[in-house]
């Protein structure tokens, strides 16, 4: 069972108006509540420049990959650029930096998170694409077998085929640790990718937490065919 | 990788020249934290850390990998981990409270030698097909 996986948060940056003064010490607005579907926002208020950022944290991240599932974490963050309902595949992206805006998403040790820095005017277009994909992503089969080669290929240019590219993902995690949430190859290894079935992408959290969000329930209930996926609650096999 | 465990670099090639220089560069390294560990270090050090870690958070908080970036994922990672953003204004007041006690009591209990991981990475003669190493 897990809790809340989702952080929302949302900086939303307006016209200067106001030349403050110099704060005795670091404070900027917290404005922090969660909606009904479990959905946790924060909102801080900054009107230096007519710019807002956009971020939607995951907590899905290396550490919770189970066994025979390397890598599957980043994989995921790849999906999440591939369309959803109302989105075609890269559609995100393009509507983005047509706004003037910049995004990209990262894969973490616990979590996964997708921002965009935008003009403020365009805010709205950021949080619909954002919700989009979170209820409704286009989880197919060519877009996974696209995106299986796509992070196989990314593995093969940073890490096997760079000099001195296994340090970082392949030999200092592994010796420094012993226990498989924090020793294992987060990358991925290229078998593991390779892997990868359509029910895996469905079973990952990420996608069951829009379903959870659009229910309005905050309990994930893991059906028999996601028992060997990735999980929130840090249940991934050790 | 140990100091310890050091002579397994004695193979395949590497001089004595190589051994010589790696053992410098990890023993060097852990005599610096043994005098930690057992001397703590100045306040005058500890001042210059605490600076500059305000500096880089603040900076941090500034930017990031794209504009505000920094403070939305700060702001983001305490509402998902800790339930609590505002800890984002009160961070550095945790920082401040930092004492050289608490250095010393955390040098004591982290750095020490069979905590510490070294490698020796270094280009094979002959790539191993396929790529890699």
């Amino acid at each position: 069972m897990t809790n809340t996986v989702l952080a929302f948060t949302l900086l939303l940056l307006a016209p200067l108006t106001v030349l403050a003064q110099t704060p005795a010490r670091f404070n900027v607005p917290v404005e922090y509540f969660t909606l009904p579907n479990g959905l946790k926002v924060v909102v801080s208020e900054d009107r230096s420049a007519p710019v807002v950022l956009v971020e939607v944290m995951y907590n899905i991240g290396f550490r919770i990959e189970p066994k025979g599932r390397t890598g599957f974490a980043h994989l995921f963050e790849h999906m999440m650029f591939q369309g959803s309902a109302q989105v075609k595949k890269m559609e995100h992206v393009g509507i983005m930096q047509q706004a003037g805006g910049v995004v990209n998403g990262s894969t973490r040790l616990d979590y996964t998170n997708y921002f965009q820095a935008l003009p403020s005017n365009a805010l709205d277009v950021a949080l619909w694409l954002e919700a989009d994909r979170m209820k409704s992503l286009d989880v197919s089969a060519d877009n996974l077998k696209n995106q299986q080669n796509v992070v196989s290929e990314e593995v093969r240019v940073n890490v096997l085929n760079q000099p001195h590219g296994s340090f970082e993902w392949l030999d200092l995690w592994q010796r420094a640790n012993s226990n498989w949430a924090n020793a294992h190859n987060f990358y991925g290894d290229l078998a593991d990718l390779e892997a990868a079935t359509l029910d895996d992408v469905r079973c990952q959290p990420i996608a069951s937490a829009g379903v959870r969000a659009s229910l309005s329930s905050l309990v994930k209930r893991r059906s028999s065919r996601c028992g060997g996926s990735l999980t929130s609650d840090g249940a991934g096999s050790d | 990788m140990l100091v310890g465990q050091l002579s397994d670099f004695g193979n395949g090639g590497i001089t004595d020249h190589d051994q010589d220089r790696i053992i410098r560069r990890v023993v060097g390294p852990e005599e610096r934290l043994a005098d930690v560990r057992t001397s703590g270090i100045t306040a005058a050090e500890l001042a210059q850390s605490k600076t500059a870690l305000r500096s880089a958070f603040l900076e941090d908080m500034e930017g990031g990998f794209m504009p505000r970036f920094g403070r939305a994922n700060l702001l983001a990672a305490f509402a998902l981990f800790d339930d609590d953003p505002k800890r984002v204004n009160t961070i550095l007041d945790e920082l401040d409270k930092v004492t050289l006690d608490d250095v010393k009591a955390a040098a004591g209990r982290w750095f020490v030698s069979t905590n510490r991981t070294s490698i020796d990475s270094r280009p094979v003669s002959k790539p191993t097909t396929g790529g890699g190493q």
